[in-house]
């Protein structure tokens, strides 16, 4: 790796080594019985999940049929991204800790898996109950916890893991899953379909402010195993929710495949918040496993007045490859979608939005920020799209990319379609580095050139931090100080 | 008959005089058309642009007859005071109407006259170049090679009056014309060109043409492109421009006519300070369908890219712009900034536009912005809370749009021209 700062090489270089040697924490595994799958993927095994759960018969028809369709698909090569092919036989597809019986209260969950979820600093028990925060926490293919679901029923509030909406909601279930991202959407939207084993499901009645902030929590665990979860949010009229979703994965040498889908649907009135710190197991400095990230998120606004907002913190696996969309159905609904994505080693990301302009008066905004160091490469792809009865919408999309080391990339790729003309589209991007003037400026105020990169990058982020609820916004930054130290000069 | 037939009845008839290296340079370009073929609407070059229409002309062959001369034929051209003026009527050198200059090393002629003096200069920058890669129509161009330009200005020349190419169409009969310009400027080198398309018959015709400009180091080359094709011809244009060192090149491309129009254009700056200028301007209506796509890459360190391209829509008119900007990993210290903006006067027009930024160096300052919209809310309540009314001001701002761009031509006469074009258009005169 060259020196980026020639005029301190050698503190420059310590401090890229110490950076590239930094040790993804998250990276251990838990040893714990598991319930496994036979590896590959076909009809039985399909028909295995479906069983293991449960589930009525509609929903093995539809995980059937998505298995049909998915054969006749074509993995995606249109992403700017570099991906060795991924054997779909070579996958585990369902993996549960073993279960004795059935649980009553959290405190009968099995004592590694609530310590793993403790060492990810989420215990489950106690502290999450000061913050108020309800969690879902979700291990390999399966929720193990969910918390505070009696205070929430209270309020009215469902939320569950898709295992258990399944059999105390089929009608729901029916109505909703798969009327966002129906199951021919995409190639990993169809495999998810098939096999999707848990996920989280939300439902917020009419004119119900959920009380707390909801949240998810995934870990992949087992070795070979493929996380497919699937989210379904539904905020009926004037309703709000804020949910935000985090990640973690052991450290491997091969690479592990996650594709989820999740689906958001916004009644008159309703908001719904999303936002998510990603942050898989990377790969290591030489580009050696990681996460594959695949996953469809799309939000509808269906009713008027509705408002989706995504937020998201890229800063793990090895390939990401995520589009969270707005169908903006409703007359004056509103869409939003806040991006920081960090490329660091060899990690490579394809992430941005698609905003569906339909009915009228309806406004979009993006911000979409990109980092990228050492060899990796960051791409923004997004599309906003004005149908001709989308009448005086409105859009303002604005993509940055830094780049630190010139062994890395910045991409943009936004398409803007525009079919009437009371709409007003407003699209702004640029690249750059670190400006050395800045870096002068602050180091003459007396702050560190390590602290002066810091304080750019975390300026830099702004306006998408602070779109995150206020605990993980902290926990953002320090996510992000922990990737970038020592790598920009 | 197919254009393969077309191809070797040609080759039969009319070229077998030609040097051995353009047959083979034809040839090549014909095997690489039929290898990637006409485009469709799935490959993301051309994702919004229907070319159906297009199809029948492929299998037509260029004229080879002189067509009658017409008197309204000279109404059709720029008036220019002093310029070296070439003239292709329905694709063919019009000798009669044109200037060409062939002395003190310099070289404004017809390209089927340098073919038949095996020019070695034109032998040296056609025959080596085989254009851009998976470019279909470049490529049936290229096969078809035979009518055009070939200019050429010798080391620290500089040419004072405009060259001023026209490519004319008066038949009255479906046909298809491959103009072909090998522009190449040595080092310090200067001169203008304006390239013209127009016509005087309202017959549907397609124009495939094809500019290759080499800017040599401290060269400079400003290049005017004005489409004014009829309403129902089909123009497909590849522009592609090499630069060197400290070469510095100024694009204006204005398309107002033709049904469909399709402008390719791409400049390597292959040259440590090279400049590249991209100025475009494009007006629909009816249902005219105008494509720009245009590509900069930055090959060497502290090379400066400035891209504006500008467009009003009305009608049901459907405008199009791609603009890549590529900053490979050594070309440090790079500039580039881009802009789309898009006026949409109906609504049923539409605007598909995709700025794109691949920048795999560091230290670079690239931004780009684009915009669809109507006319400013505030300026139009200005000017009415003049006293000017609704009408007259959105006139004034119209023009005052367009004027962003028009004010950049540098040669006065041409300024003119194409302000009243422009006028013209937005009156639907």
């Amino acid at each position: 790796m060259k020196a980026l700062n020639k005029k301190e090489p050698t503190s420059e270089s310590n401090l890229i080594h110490e950076i590239t040697n930094r040790k993804y924490k998250y990276g251990f595994e838990t040893k714990i019985d598991m319930e496994i799958a036979p590896k590959g993927l076909n009809e039985d095994v399909i028909r295995f999940i479906s069983s293991k759960k449960n589930e009525p018969e509609f929903l093995l028809e539809w995980r059937l049929k998505a298995y049909e369709h998915w054969k006749t698909m074509q993995f995606p090569e249109w992403p700017n991204l570099k991906i060795a092919p991924i054997d779909f036989q070579d996958i585990i597809y369902y993996a549960a800790p073993k279960k004795k019986n059935k649980l009553n209260s959290l405190e009968e969950v099995d004592k590694e898996l609530l310590e793993t979820f403790d060492k990810l600093g989420l215990p489950l028990l106690e502290q999450k109950r000061l913050a108020g925060v309800a969690v879902d926490a979700v291990f390999d293919s399966v929720s193990v916890a969910t918390t505070f679901q009696k205070e929430l029923a209270k309020a009215g509030v469902i939320f569950c893991s898709m295992s258990e909406a399944v059999h105390n909601h089929p009608e729901l279930i029916q109505k909703y899953l798969g009327s966002v991202v129906p199951y021919q959407d995409n190639f990993f939207a169809a495999l998810n379909s098939a096999v999707f084993s848990d996920g989280t499901f939300c439902y917020i009645p009419k004119g119900v402010k959920c009380p707390l902030e909801l949240s998810s929590y995934f870990r992949i665990n087992t070795a070979n195993t493929g996380q497919f979860e699937r989210t379904l949010i539904i905020a009926e009229e004037a309703s709000t929710v804020s949910y935000l979703e985090g990640c973690t994965a052991p450290m491997r040498d091969e690479n592990q495949l996650h594709a989820a889908v999740v689906e958001l649907i916004a009644f008159d009135n309703a908001y719904i918040k999303y936002s998510t710190i990603q942050n898989w197991y990377p790969g290591d400095k030489t580009g050696k496993g990681g996460i594959y990230n695949f996953v469809t998120k799309r939000g509808i606004c269906k009713g008027n007045n509705s408002h989706i907002s995504w937020t998201q913190v890229e800063t793990g696996s090895a390939i990401t490859w995520k589009y969270p969309s707005c169908i903006l159905k409703g007359d004056n609904s509103v869409g939003e979608f806040y991006s920081v994505a960090v490329t660091h080693n060899f990690q490579q990301a394809d992430t941005g939005t698609k905003m569906i302009h339909v009915g009228k008066n309806t406004r979009s905004t993006i911000i979409s920020k990109g980092i990228s160091t050492d060899h990796g490469n960051n791409s923004y792809r997004g599309l906003v799209k004005i149908l001709k009865k989308a009448e005086n919408s409105r859009n303002f999309s604005q993509c940055d990319s830094l780049l630190i080391g010139n062994q890395c990339g910045a991409h943009t790729f936004p398409y803007i379609e525009v079919a009437n003309n009371s709409s007003t589209i407003e699209h702004e991007a640029t690249t750059s580095k670190v400006g050395e003037d800045q870096l002068f400026y602050l180091q003459q105020r007396g702050l560190s050139r390590e602290d002066a990169v810091n304080m750019i990058i975390n300026g830099f982020c702004k306006e998408v931090f602070k779109e995150l609820p206020m605990e993980f916004s902290v926990e953002a930054q320090r996510l992000l100080a922990i990737q970038l130290e020592g790598s920009v000069g | 008959m197919s254009f393969l037939e077309n191809f070797n009845t040609l080759e039969k008839e009319r070229w077998g005089k030609n040097p051995e290296w353009i047959r083979s340079f034809r040839k090549t370009a014909l095997e690489e058309f039929e290898r990637i073929g006409l485009p469709t609407k799935k490959s993301e070059e051309w994702k919004y642009t229907d070319i159906t229409e297009v199809n029948p002309f492929i299998d037509l062959v260029p004229l080879s007859s002189s067509p009658a001369f017409l008197d309204k034929t000279t109404d059709a051209l720029l008036k220019l005071p002093s310029c070296h003026r070439l003239v292709f009527v329905n694709g063919l050198f019009s000798p009669n109407l044109s200037t060409p200059l062939s002395k003190n090393g310099i070289e404004i002629e017809s390209l089927e006259k340098a073919l038949r003096e095996n020019n070695s200069i034109l032998k040296q920058y056609l025959g080596n170049t085989l254009t851009s890669k998976n470019n279909s129509f470049a490529s049936l161009n290229s096969a078809f090679t035979e009518q055009g330009t070939f200019i050429y200005i010798p080391k620290k020349t500089v040419i004072n009056e405009v060259i001023y190419i026209v490519y004319l169409s008066t038949h009255t009969k479906e046909y298809v014309h491959y103009p072909r310009n090998l522009i190449v400027l040595d080092t310090d080198a200067q001169v203008k060109i304006i390239e013209d398309y127009t016509h005087t018959t309202e017959n549907k015709y397609f124009t495939n043409t094809l500019t290759h400009i080499h800017v040599q180091a401290r060269a400079s080359c400003e290049h005017y492109k004005i489409e004014r094709e009829n309403n129902n011809a089909l123009h497909i244009a590849t522009v592609e421009i090499d630069q060197q060192e400290y070469s510095s090149f100024t694009s204006h491309s204005f398309s107002f006519g033709a049904k469909l129009t399709r402008n390719t254009m791409t400049s390597r700056l292959n040259g440590k300070g090279a400049q590249c200028t991209f100025l475009g301007f494009y007006m629909g209506s009816d249902e005219q369908h105008i494509d720009n796509h245009t590509m900069i890459v930055h090959e060497k360190e502290e090379c400066t890219s400035t891209e504006h391209y500008h467009g009003i829509l009305d009608d049901k008119a459907h405008g199009v712009f791609n603009g890549k900007i590529y900053v490979a990993q050594h070309a440090q210290k790079t500039n580039s900034e881009q802009t789309n903006r898009t006026l949409l006067l109906s609504n049923d027009a539409r605007m598909d536009t995709k700025p794109q930024l691949e920048i795999f160096a560091d230290d670079v300052k690239c931004t780009h912005g684009a915009t669809v919209g109507k006319l400013d809310e505030t300026s139009l309540y200005y000017l009415r809370s003049r006293g000017i009314a609704e009408e007259e001001a959105k006139k004034i701002l119209t023009r005052a749009f367009a004027e962003n761009l028009t004010s950049k031509i540098t040669i006065e006469p041409l300024k003119e021209h194409i302000t009243t074009l422009v006028k013209n258009k937005l009156h639907k005169e």
